[in-house]
């Protein structure tokens, strides 16, 4: 399990070099420098020259990388042109609504996915395996804004069952039955257009995994039927659903993002728009950074988890 | 021998491919559903005065009558001229970006695929470089770089897109590359270029077209999405992601849905039935297929 | 004599519906097993062996199989094709155990060997965990797996090929079965590794006692084993005979070429001798005798349809018209 891990960990390293100079690239691409932020009206050219010295701006890219990488290990972003104020902190407030968002969305993919993947394999033409491709033919085919808009004109301005978007009714009191209440339409939404990868992946592993001698054995040895389903097919055919999860992350984060939108969820998703139509590039960069590492995070997180499920991989 | 056997044998797999996806009824109907469209959203425009540019002053936001046949958006323009302008684009983007992501990705995925070692190494780093980066977040980046306009929604969408082609190709090479006729024409002095070109890639091919219908369908996706954000196609060029912007307003949205529901009912319809389409040619070439 | 049947089969038929067509796998196919001894049922591949096996656990149809009505399966009198799924669950394992072709493919590979011994153990004796725990061991060593205290705590792939058809005849005999299926025990394994299964088998066999049906396409594995033998073709059942009589005088035209093309160190021939021809596709449906077409001795005759089972003495028993003249004399008798 160490050399595992190590050797995931030192498969990291180049990806991880490499996204960070795209990313590099990219902000050097956008216009603005860090130093314009920092400008006021009284300054000479010479004490704006004295600036670039200072942060660095005047010696060769690859410098400039490794420095502009130092500051972001040590969580310095530069500052916000929108607001003036560190970017870290700008992020900062709207992680945990992001987190929340997705991490919600993510379990109930899963548990859906998952679910009904299963009962579709087992009893195929049942009401359970069209629900399941229809769910999974909406999840492939339908953009995630579209059916926004059909919940929220159908739930929460005819049926006024749910409110039309916002985290809170009111900010100050931070009543969690009122969050939930905010939450659950992006959430599902957002769960919907990842589930039906999920709903495709466990059902034709699944129906796979039943063809194998093992699961024949298994029956053999007198085992349930429900046994033999849930214990020995399911953990086998959970392999493949597990990189599928892994590799939907970075859909995840996309979904996030147009989700908050529409629903006005005050996270890194909305805050990452706003930016862009203020043209905030700092923000936009550190929102960038935060989530591609957060991927990069999660996706070493998946490999364990598959390493935990599949012993061949461990040793 | 036996060229003209091995033609024959190619023949009679693509004819028996066209057999097998004519019987899936739902690829055919979505065949046939999207070729009408595509025709329309062509010759429409030449055939009907359409004008989806000028806003009608005093015509705002009207509900479809005799004259507008499917209303007028906030500023009086018409929005069923605005569909058909708006599916040249989508589709035309969904296309192009496709293309761009196989004209991308396939040779990366060949050469990777034909001569392994450090190149492998680095073409394959490099698709886990690019799958790792939620490239929601990178195109969003790069279209405030480069300015949003269709062109660089194509361009953005393309260049974010390769990874499932090279990924396919390079599965796809690997096996065949041990194929007796590939050997046969390594033996006889092929160049590597040729055998790459002539021999491995004509029998890589039907995933493939599989995964290029796929990638379509995720594309016209993604571009309405980014629309949708306003961060898309502009206005005034119409596109159905920004033609359901508008329903951003929660008056739109309630009072006014000839607005945006048409323009999410053709999405809805030509992603899935792209999908359909992809899900038929794969049955026919090969149900074991996995994409 | 009654008394010693432990598993009696009768016009077992089976059938898979599949796109193309019905294939009838199984077609009238009748034996019995006494306790104690061992049933070698010998066919090519495509045969209906293994679709036999499965239709005596009834495991049959989980895959697009179907027992037809008349067919009979009783073990100690007991008719098995009349019980519910979860009597049958009570049966399989436990009264009746089966060892597969693959040991590469028969574990499951995500669970410790520990947790496939015990879970058997647990679901067919009524003991609790630590203690089949200890019995599993003990099952360990009897089938000659070196320090089973360590290997059973760890995964099927990091054991040998023989190592785990050692584990799955552990798993198969842990809770005392009356009956052992061995299906191809010793196919997928190295030569060396297979005379080692076939001894571990006949050593364990006077230990529990148990009655063995083992499948093979190899003549060489039921020589060494079997005490009669059921020769399968085409689903159907063409020569039934003690082990004895059938390497000594084999009487249908299938059986010896069987028994020729088995190679011999004794005797220096140019080469193996071979059937001609190939299995028939069971989609079509067969007219008359099912080896006729590649029969030598094949006459208009054989062209009507499938000889009935005729007797010729108190254990041997022929479907070929050859012999129904020394079948009505042994019947006068």
């Amino acid at each position: 399990m160490k050399k595992f891990l190590l050797k995931r960990i030192l498969i990291m390293i180049p990806v991880f070099f490499g996204m960070t100079i795209l990313i590099f690239v990219l902000s050097n691409l956008t216009p603005g420098s860090p130093v314009d932020a920092m400008i006021t009206a009284d300054m000479t050219p010479a004490d704006i020259e004295a600036l670039y010295v200072r942060m660095g701006l005047d010696q060769p890219l690859h410098i400039q990388y490794l420095k502009w990488l130092g500051r972001l290990f040590q969580g310095s972003l530069g500052y916000s042109f929108r607001t003036g104020t560190a970017v870290t902190g700008v992020i900062g407030e709207r992680v945990g609504p992001t987190l929340l968002l997705t991490g919600t969305a993510l379990v109930l993919a899963i548990a859906a996915g998952v679910l009904l993947g299963v009962v579709a394999a087992c009893k195929p033409y049942s009401i359970w395996d069209y629900m399941a491709s229809g769910l999974s033919f909406i999840g492939a085919g339908v953009p995630t804004f579209f059916l926004a808009l059909v919940f929220i004109y159908c739930f929460a301005v005819k049926l006024q069952w749910l409110p039309t978007g916002g985290m809170y009714a009111n900010a100050s009191t931070k009543d969690w039955m009122d969050v939930a209440k905010h939450l659950l339409m992006p959430a599902v939404l957002l769960g919907i257009s990842m589930t039906g990868g999920y709903i495709r992946q466990t059902r034709s592993s699944m129906l796979e995994v039943m063809g194998e001698e093992y699961v024949k054995m298994a029956r053999a040895k007198g085992m349930r039927e429900k046994v033999v389903l849930y214990s020995h097919a399911l953990r086998n055919a959970m392999l493949p659903v597990a990189t599928q999860i892994g590799m939907s992350v970075p859909f995840l984060v996309g979904g996030a993002v147009v989700t908050e939108q529409v629903f006005g969820w005050p996270g890194m998703g909305s805050l990452m728009v706003l930016s862009i139509t203020y043209r905030d590039y700092p923000v936009i960069m550190g929102v960038t950074v935060y989530t591609t590492c957060a991927v990069m995070v999660v996706n070493l997180l998946m490999d364990i988890i598959y390493a935990l499920l599949d012993p061949r991989v461990r040793n | 021998m036996d060229r003209k056997r091995k033609e024959n044998v190619r023949n009679s797999f693509w004819r028996n491919t066209v057999q097998k996806f004519m019987k899936h009824r739902v690829a055919m109907f979505s065949l046939v559903f999207l070729t009408v469209e595509i025709l329309a959203v062509v010759l429409l425009p030449l055939l009907m005065d359409l004008d989806p540019y000028t806003t009608n002053v005093g015509c705002f936001s009207m509900a479809p009558d005799d004259r507008f046949l499917l209303g007028t958006d906030d500023v009086g323009r018409d929005v069923f001229s605005r569909l058909v302008y708006g599916g040249r684009v989508s589709i035309l983007v969904g296309f192009v970006s496709a293309l761009l992501s196989a004209v991308i990705g396939i040779p990366l995925g060949l050469l990777a695929g034909y001569y392994g070692g450090i190149i492998r190494m680095t073409i394959m780093r490099l698709v886990d470089i690019f799958m790792s980066f939620p490239a929601m977040i990178i195109q969003l980046v790069l279209v405030t770089v480069l300015g949003a306009s269709a062109t660089s929604v194509m361009l953005v969408i393309g260049l974010l897109g390769w990874t499932g082609f090279a990924r396919l190709t390079y599965s796809k090479v690997i096996s065949v590359k041990e194929q007796e006729y590939v050997e046969a024409a390594r033996a006889s002095g092929a160049t590597n270029f040729r055998q790459m070109f002539q021999y491995i890639l004509p029998n890589s091919l039907a995933p493939l077209f599989v995964q290029f219908s796929f990638s379509v369908a995720s594309a016209i996706l993604q571009e309405s999405g980014l629309s949708f954000l306003g961060l898309g196609v502009p206005v005034p060029t119409a596109s159905w992601g920004n033609m359901i912007y508008s329903a951003q307003s929660l008056s739109t949205l309630v009072y006014r849905p000839w607005m945006w529901v048409p323009a999410g009912m053709i999405l809805v319809a030509t992603v899935l039935s792209i999908n359909f389409i992809g899900d038929g040619l794969r049955d026919a070439l090969d149900p074991k297929m996995k994409i | 004599m009654k008394d010693n049947v432990l598993l009696q089969v009768s016009h077992l038929r089976t059938q898979f519906e599949t796109k193309e067509g019905i294939i009838p796998a199984v077609d009238d196919i009748s034996f019995t097993v006494e306790r104690g001894q061992v049933l070698g049922i010998v066919g090519e591949s495509g045969s209906g062996k293994s679709v036999t096996s499965m239709s005596i656990l009834k495991l049959i149809e989980k895959y697009n199989g179907r027992i037809l009505a008349g067919s009979s399966v009783k073990l100690e009198g007991r008719e098995l094709l009349g019980l519910s799924e979860a009597e049958m669950c009570n049966i399989r394992g436990r009264e009746i155990a089966m060892i597969f072709q693959d040991p590469m493919t028969s574990l499951n590979p995500v669970f410790t060997i520990e947790r496939q011994m015990v879970e058997t153990i647990v679901r067919h004796k009524k003991i609790g965990r630590k203690a089949a725990r200890s019995a599993a061991v003990e099952w360990l060593a009897k089938v000659g797996i070196p320090e089973p205290e360590k290997r059973i705590r760890e995964y099927p792939h990091q054991l040998s090929g023989g190592m785990r058809q050692r584990v799955i005849i552990a798993i198969a005999l842990s809770c005392d079965p009356k009956l052992l299926i061995a299906d191809e025990p010793t196919t997928a394994l190295d030569v060396t590794i297979q005379a080692q299964i076939l001894d571990l088998l006949r050593k364990l066999k006077d230990e529990v006692n148990a009655a063995i049906i083992l499948i093979t396409h190899d003549m060489g594995v039921v020589a060494d084993m079997a005490d009669h033998i059921l020769v399968m073709y085409a689903g159907r059942a063409l020569e039934y005979g003690t082990k004895q009589q059938i390497f000594k005088n084999p009487r249908h035209p299938y059986t010896k070429g069987l028994l020729a093309s088995i190679p011999r160190m004794d005797r220096m021939e140019e080469r193996l001798f071979s059937i001609e021809g190939n299995v028939p596709n069971l989609l079509k449906p067969v007219e008359g005798c099912v080896f006729r077409e590649r029969c030598g001795y094949a006459r208009e005759e054989c062209g009507g349809c499938q000889p009935e089972l005729l007797s010729l003495s108190d254990e041997s028993r022929v479907s070929c018209l050859l012999y129904e003249k020394e079948a009505k004399e042994s019947a006068h008798e």
